[in-house]
C-alpha cells in the first residue's frame, strides 16, 4: 500500500507541476496571440550609426505623444511625430524659414488673403493622388463649429478657405494675423477618403491614418509609442532613416535606465531636474537650445486680494529670480518679461533688445524683502495673506520653485500652502476656469515661432475669461495693449516695425504686474555618441528633424 | 454537502456579487463626475474656448442629470457595449483586450510562481524549522516583502537590464518571445514581493500541522515523506494557503499597476491610470468594472475551493452556512 500510494502521490505532484507549467504557457500564448497591434518584425531598436549614409533605425524619446494619430489631437511636441507622416503645406526649417512643402508655392496677396498652389503628382501611401479636396478636408476639421481640435485657435481668424483653381486654394482671414503662416506649418494633411471611411476611428491604433509624408505610420500606442517606416515612394528627397520609433517614457527612473542601457539613440526634452544625471551617462552627449517658454507666477487681477497692486508688488519682491533660475532651473536665464530676448531678436536688432530688456528689468520688482514688507504695509492686507498654490505633478520644477518662494514669502507674511494635484485638476483651475485662490504658477510655452505668440495669448483681452480660452490667466485687459498688438498684426510678418510695438505692449503691461516672470528654461536634448543633430531648436517639432540627424561617417 | 446545496450557495454568492458590482460601479461613476476638470479639457487642449468645451460636453451628454447618464451606462453595459474611449476613440473593449496581452501574463505568471515557490519554500522552511536554512529563507522573505515593488523593479532593471544587458529596460515587446523577455523582470519584481507572504503563511501553518498527531502517526507508520506532505500536511494547511493565495492575487492587481507604470508597460493598469488623469469616463468605468468582477470571482473561487479541499466544510449541514 505504501508503494502504490507513494507512487500515486509522486505522479500527482508531478502532474500538478506539469499542468501548472502548461497552464502558464497556454495563458501566455493565448494572451499574447491577438495582442500585438503592430505587424513589425523589425526588432532592431538600437540602430548603430551607419557609415555616413543611411540609418537603419532610430529610437528617440520624445516629451509627449498624442492620444490618436489625428491632427485635431496633436499640438506642439506631439506634432513632432504626427507631421512626419501627415506632412504640412509649408515646412518650417531650423533656419527659421518657411519653405513650400506640399504647397508648391505660397503667396500673401494682401493683408488678409493667401494663395496656395498645391504640388502636382503627390500620392498618398496607398497610391491615391493628393488633391485640393484632401487639403480642404484636412483644414475643415479644425474649423467646423464645435470642433475639438487642439489647434482650432490657429485657424480662428480664417474667414474662408476656397478652391479657386484645379490645384489652388485661397484663404481669407477676417483680420490680419502674421502668425497665420505658422498654422500652415502645423496642419497635417490627410486623405479625405480614408478619413471618411474610418470616421470616428481615424487615428486610433487599429486604423492609424493616411498621409503623403516621407515616413509612413506602421504602429501606434496612444500617448506612448509610434513606429514609422520610410516611404520609399516619397515625392521629395528620400530620407536617410529607414525606421523611426518615437516613445514617451513617463517614469523618470525608467527613462534614465533606458538611456543607460543603450537601447535609445536620442532623447528630446530631458527634464531639468535630471540634467546633471543625464550628463554623466557615458556614450551620451547633452546639448541645449533656448526654449520659447517662460516660468511665471500669475495673479488673477479681478480676484481679491490679488487685485491689489501693492500686494502683487510685495509678492514680486519676494521672488529671487536669479537664485531660482540658477539653483532650480539649472542655470536658465532669469526672466524679465514674457518673451526670451533671443526670440525677440528675430524682429529687433540685438542692441535694441538689450536696451529694451534692461528697461523691463528695472521696472520689475527686484528681490528685496524690506521693500516687500513696505509694499505689503501699503496694501489692503497689511497683516499678510494665506493662500493655496496649485502645482501639477507632471512638472516637478513647479513644486520646487513654489516651495522656495514660499519660504521667502512667509517672512513677509504671505503664507503659501503648496498643493500638488493631477494635471486635469491643475489645468481646470489655472487655465480653464480660473478657480485658484488668485495666485498660480505655470510654465507657459508658445505654440508658434512668432515673438508675438506669448504676448498675444497672455495679454490680449480675447483670451481672458469669460469668452476666451482663459489662457490669459491674469484676465489682463488693456485697450492700449490690445491696440498695440492689433497694430503689430496688421503689418507684414517680418516688418521691423512690429518688434517695437510688441516691446511697447510688454512695457505697458508690466506696470500693472499681471505676471511675475521667473526664468526662461532651456530645452535639453541628448544624443548617443556617433550621431549628430544639426540645428536642434525649440521648434524641433515643426522641422523634419530625422533629416537633421546623421550617423558618424 | 449535496451538489444542490453547493449550487444554492454559489447562486446566493453570485447574487450578492451582482449587488456589490452594481454598488461599486455607481460609486465610481459618482466620483468621476465629482472630480474637478473633465474629459472635454483633455480632448480639446489648453487653448480651447468655453464654447468649444461646452460643445464637447454636449456631444457626450456630460451635463445630463447623473442618474440618467448612469442608467444609460448600465443599459449599454448589460449588452456588453462599453463605448469608445474619449481620448483615443478606440472601442474600450478593444483597448482592454490589447492591454490584457501584457497584464494577464504579468499577473498570472507572477501568481503561479508565487504559489509554487511560496508553498514549496514555506514547507521546506517549516520542516527545517529553526535551522540556518529556515532563518535564511525567512530573512529573504522579509526583505522581499519590505521593499516596495517599484524599488525592487528599478534595482532589477539596473542590474539585469543596464549592467548585464540581459533584458530590455522598457517597453512590452512584440511577439511571444520578445514579450516574454520584456516581462521577465517585471514578473520577478512582483514575485519577490508576493513570495514573502506566501512563504510565511505556509511556513506557519505547515509548522502547526506538523505538530498534529495524525502527521506524527503517519510518519511513525513509515509513509513516504512526499505522501505525508501531499496528503496530510498540505491538505490540512490548505485552507489558509488558498485564502492567502486569493489575497495575493488581488494584491497583484494593485502591485501590477505600480510595476506597469514603472516599467512603461502598456497594460490595463497603465491604461487605468491614464484614463483617470484624462477623466476618460468609459475607460474608467469599464476597467473598474473588470477589477470588481475579478475580485468578486476570486473570492467566490476561494470559497468554493474550501468545499473541494476540506471535507469538514462539505459535511456541515446546509442550514449552518450563512
Amino acid at each position: 500500500m505504501g508503494e502504490s500510494t507513494g507512487s500515486t502521490g509522486w505522479t500527482t505532484r508531478k502532474r500538478f507541476l506539469a499542468t501548472a507549467a502548461a497552464a502558464s504557457a497556454t495563458i501566455l500564448i493565448a494572451a499574447c496571440g491577438g495582442s500585438s497591434r503592430s505587424g513589425a518584425t523589425n526588432t532592431d531598436s538600437g540602430g548603430s550609426p551607419a557609415a555616413g549614409r543611411g540609418i537603419d533605425s532610430l529610437t528617440v524619446i520624445v516629451p509627449v505623444m498624442s492620444d490618436a494619430l489625428d491632427p485635431t489631437k496633436a499640438s506642439v511636441g506631439s506634432l513632432g511625430t504626427l507631421l512626419l507622416g501627415l506632412e504640412p503645406l509649408l515646412l518650417y526649417g531650423p533656419d527659421q524659414e518657411l519653405k513650400p512643402n506640399l504647397a508648391e508655392s505660397f503667396e500673401q496677396q494682401d493683408a488678409t488673403t493667401y494663395r496656395v498652389k498645391l504640388r502636382d503628382g503627390v500620392q498618398f501611401w496607398d497610391g491615391s493622388p493628393l488633391t485640393v479636396d484632401d487639403v480642404l478636408a484636412s483644414i475643415a476639421v479644425h474649423r467646423t463649429k464645435g470642433t475639438a481640435s487642439f489647434i482650432a485657435g490657429q485657424w480662428a481668424d480664417v474667414q474662408s478657405v476656397r478652391k479657386t483653381a484645379r490645384n489652388e486654394l485661397t484663404i481669407r482671414l477676417s483680420r490680419p494675423n502674421p502668425q497665420f503662416v505658422y498654422a500652415l506649418a502645423q496642419t497635417g494633411i490627410f486623405s479625405k477618403a480614408y478619413a471618411k471611411k474610418h470616421g470616428d476611428r481615424l487615428g486610433s491604433p487599429g486604423v492609424l491614418n493616411m498621409g503623403t509624408g516621407p515616413y509612413r505610420f506602421e504602429s501606434f500606442t496612444p500617448s506612448s509609442k509610434a513606429v514609422l517606416v520610410r516611404n520609399d515612394d516619397y515625392w521629395g528627397e528620400p530620407s536617410r532613416v529607414a525606421r523611426i520609433e518615437t516613445r514617451v517614457i513617463a517614469d523618470d527612473s525608467n527613462r534614465l535606465l533606458a538611456l543607460q542601457s543603450g537601447d535609445v539613440d536620442a532623447i528630446i526634452g530631458i527634464p531639468i531636474s535630471q540634467i546633471k544625471t543625464f550628463s554623466k551617462i557615458p556614450g551620451f552627449e547633452v546639448s541645449d537650445a533656448v526654449d520659447y517658454s517662460v516660468y511665471k507666477f500669475n495673479f488673477e487681477l479681478d480676484k481679491k486680494p490679488w487685485d491689489d497692486v501693492h500686494l502683487r508688488r510685495a509678492f514680486a519682491h519676494s521672488v529671487d529670480r536669479e537664485a531660482l533660475a540658477r539653483g532650480i532651473l539649472n542655470g536658465a536665464a532669469p526672466a524679465t518679461t514674457l518673451v526670451p530676448p533671443s526670440i525677440m531678436e528675430a524682429l529687433v536688432p540685438e542692441d535694441q533688445v538689450a536696451a529694451a530688456y534692461e528697461e523691463l528689468r528695472a521696472a520689475l520688482p527686484a528681490f528685496d524683502l524690506e521693500r516687500a514688507k513696505t509694499e505689503l504695509a501699503q496694501s489692503g492686507a497689511p497683516d499678510g495673506v494665506k493662500t493655496t498654490l496649485l502645482v501639477a505633478g507632471s512638472d516637478p520644477n513647479l513644486s520646487a520653485l513654489a516651495q522656495t518662494v514660499a519660504q521667502s514669502a512667509k517672512q513677509i507674511g504671505i503664507d503659501m500652502r503648496i498643493q500638488q494635484v493631477d494635471d486635469n485638476t491643475y489645468y481646470n483651475a489655472v487655465y480653464f476656469k480660473h478657480t485658484t485662490d488668485g495666485l498660480s504658477i505655470d510654465n507657459y510655452g508658445s505654440d508658434g515661432p512668432d515673438p508675438v505668440n506669448i504676448p498675444n495669448n497672455a495679454l490680449g483681452s480675447a483670451t481672458a475669461l469669460p469668452g476666451g480660452s482663459g489662457i490669459n490667466i491674469a484676465n489682463f485687459r488693456s485697450g492700449d495693449v490690445d491696440d498695440l498688438l492689433a497694430r503689430s498684426a496688421r503689418l507684414k510678418a517680418d516688418d521691423p516695425a512690429r518688434g517695437p510695438l510688441i516691446i511697447d505692449a510688454l512695457k505697458r503691461s508690466s506696470a500693472e504686474l499681471p505676471y511675475v516672470p521667473i526664468a526662461y528654461p532651456k530645452l535639453y536634448m541628448g544624443l548617443k555618441n556617433g550621431y549628430t543633430y544639426s540645428g536642434f531648436n525649440t521648434f524641433w517639432w515643426l522641422n523634419r528633424w530625422p533629416d537633421l540627424i546623421a550617423g558618424a561617417g | 454537502m449535496s451538489p444542490r446545496a453547493v449550487a444554492g450557495f454559489t447562486a446566493r454568492r453570485l447574487l450578492a456579487a451582482a449587488v456589490v458590482v452594481l454598488a461599486v460601479s455607481a460609486l465610481t461613476f459618482a466620483f468621476i463626475h465629482l472630480a474637478p476638470g473633465g474629459p472635454e479639457q483633455t480632448i480639446a487642449g489648453r487653448f480651447a474656448t468655453p464654447e468649444q468645451l461646452q460643445a464637447i460636453r454636449d456631444s457626450y451628454g456630460l451635463d445630463e442629470p447623473l442618474p440618467s447618464q448612469y442608467a444609460d451606462y448600465v443599459v449599454h453595459a448589460a449588452r456588453f457595449d462599453f463605448g469608445d474611449s474619449i481620448s483615443t476613440r478606440e472601442p474600450v473593449v478593444t483597448a482592454i483586450q490589447d492591454r490584457m496581452g501584457v497584464t494577464a501574463p504579468l499577473v498570472l505568471c507572477s501568481f503561479v510562481l508565487i504559489c509554487l515557490l511560496g508553498t514549496a519554500l514555506g514547507t521546506l522552511a517549516a520542516y527545517r524549522r529553526g535551522s540556518a536554512l529556515d532563518r535564511f529563507l525567512v530573512g529573504v522573505a522579509v526583505t522581499g516583502a519590505s521593499a516596495p515593488a517599484f524599488a525592487t523593479a528599478i534595482i532589477l532593471v539596473f542590474v539585469f537590464g543596464v549592467q548585464l544587458g540581459w533584458f530590455p529596460t522598457f517597453g512590452d515587446g512584440e511577439g511571444l518571445a520578445d514579450r516574454a523577455r520584456h516581462l521577465a523582470l517585471p514578473v520577478v519584481a512582483l514575485t519577490l514581493v508576493g513570495v514573502a507572504s506566501m512563504l510565511k503563511i505556509t511556513r506557519a501553518r505547515v509548522a502547526d500541522v506538523l505538530q498534529d498527531d495524525h502527521v506524527t502517526f503517519a510518519q511513525a507508520r513509515g509513509l513516504r515523506r512526499r505522501y505525508v506532505i501531499g496528503h496530510a500536511v498540505l491538505r490540512n494547511a490548505g485552507i489558509q494557503v488558498v485564502t492567502q493565495s486569493g489575497v495575493i492575487l488581488l494584491a497583484l492587481v494593485a502591485g501590477g499597476v505600480l510595476v506597469e507604470v514603472t516599467f512603461g508597460l502598456n497594460g490595463v493598469g497603465a491604461l487605468f491610470i491614464k484614463a483617470i488623469e484624462a477623466r476618460d469616463i468609459p475607460v474608467i468605468q469599464a476597467v473598474s468594472l473588470l477589477i470588481t468582477v475579478f475580485i468578486v470571482l476570486v473570492n467566490l473561487a476561494v470559497d468554493l475551493l474550501y468545499f473541494a479541499l476540506d471535507p469538514r466544510v462539505r459535511a456541515r449541514p446546509a442550514g449552518a452556512r450563512s
